[in-house]
């Protein structure tokens, strides 16, 4: 991967309600509380050059893959695999859309076969062990704990 | 009001297929995840993520965000598409140009270049080349001076046209 310098991103707001973002490049290395510390104290700068208001503070690290190859025969993006995660919160779930999921990890047998992805199959349990780990969870923080469901869908 | 952390940090990740078409798979991360482990669980689950898809990762990307839910009203008349922009000189002897929307009219000299004598905009450039600043180019290099600094203004979008264009 090669890694490209993170980015500093403000979004705002102008009188007649239209937004716009800009960002500036930061240097190599920094933490995102430095980034964003240092972000809060240049808001505070620009505060008195923009007549817009500040409505979003972000810091991007971005990476590229150098050693990407191409894509397989037959790879199809908008063949989805649906993920269902059940999280550390009884009300909360966790949905995750794979796009380009392959065939040959659809169900072939039983009642649900050709509607859920194949749980015992090498690929599928390699990517659940890693997103049951700890270090994911649900857009409102709560950790991914064990898997719901799985669905195959297609996107439009 | 302050800017508020959002409780996750989104993580997405950029596939193309066979036929060059293009999708995103999307993760979150807490917050509290520092960059550098949550940049190397990404490292790791991209090949996974070629193992399910046959599709390519070209690319992934990890962002942390702060918004405020109740901002203060921007001033009547400020546009968006009134650039003030900034071109600064990096220790590589190259550019970098910053372009901030909304450029108060206060600061732009009848001639149409920012008076950088002004306190504000003084304030402004200093944080961005002191020594010891985090600010950079796109390539990592430290930004040293400022070379010029001028109002422009930019196309402005379909969504950028007033709402209330229409005569009453």
């Amino acid at each position: 991967m090669i890694y490209t310098v993170p980015r500093l991103g403000y979004t705002v707001l102008d009188g007649s309600g239209s937004g716009s973002t800009f960002k500036l490049s930061l240097s190599h290395g920094v933490t995102v509380a430095s980034a964003m510390a240092a972000g809060n104290t240049l808001r505070g700068l620009l505060a008195p050059l923009t007549g817009c208001t500040f409505v979003r503070q972000s810091v991007t690290y971005h990476a590229i893959n150098d050693a990407a190859g191409p894509a397989d025969p037959g790879s199809l993006a908008k063949n989805l695999g649906l993920f269902v995660f059940e999280t550390s919160s009884p009300d909360q779930l966790a949905a995750i859309r794979v796009p380009g999921i392959r065939p040959n990890l659809i169900k072939t047998t039983g009642p649900n076969a050709g509607l859920e992805l194949d749980e015992t199959l090498a690929p599928i349990q390699a990517f659940l062990a890693a997103m049951l780990m700890g270090d994911w969870c649900n857009p409102f923080g709560y950790d991914l704990v064990s898997l719901g469901a799985t669905l195959v869908e297609s996107a439009p | 009001m302050a800017m508020q952390a959002r409780p996750t940090a989104a993580a997405t990740f950029v596939l193309v297929d066979e036929t060059g078409s293009r999708a995103n798979v999307s993760f979150d991360v807490p917050y509290g995840t520092l960059a550098a482990a949550a940049v190397a669980a990404m490292d790791a689950l991209t090949p996974l993520i070629r193992a399910l898809t046959g599709c390519t990762v070209l690319s992934h990307s990890l962002t942390y965000s702060t918004v405020d839910n109740a901002p203060i009203a921007a001033d009547a008349g400020s546009r968006v598409e009134r650039k003030g922009t900034f071109i600064f000189l990096t220790a590589a002897g190259k550019k970098v140009r910053y372009q901030i929307p909304g450029i108060v009219p206060t600061v732009v000299l009848p001639t149409g270049r920012i008076d950088d004598d002004a306190a504000a905009v003084a304030a402004f450039t200093t944080a961005i080349v002191a020594a010891g600043a985090i600010f950079s180019d796109s390539n990592g290099v430290d930004i040293t001076a400022l070379d010029q600094a001028y109002e422009a203004y930019r196309r402005s979008t379909r969504r950028m046209l007033p709402a209330e264009r229409r005569p009453d």
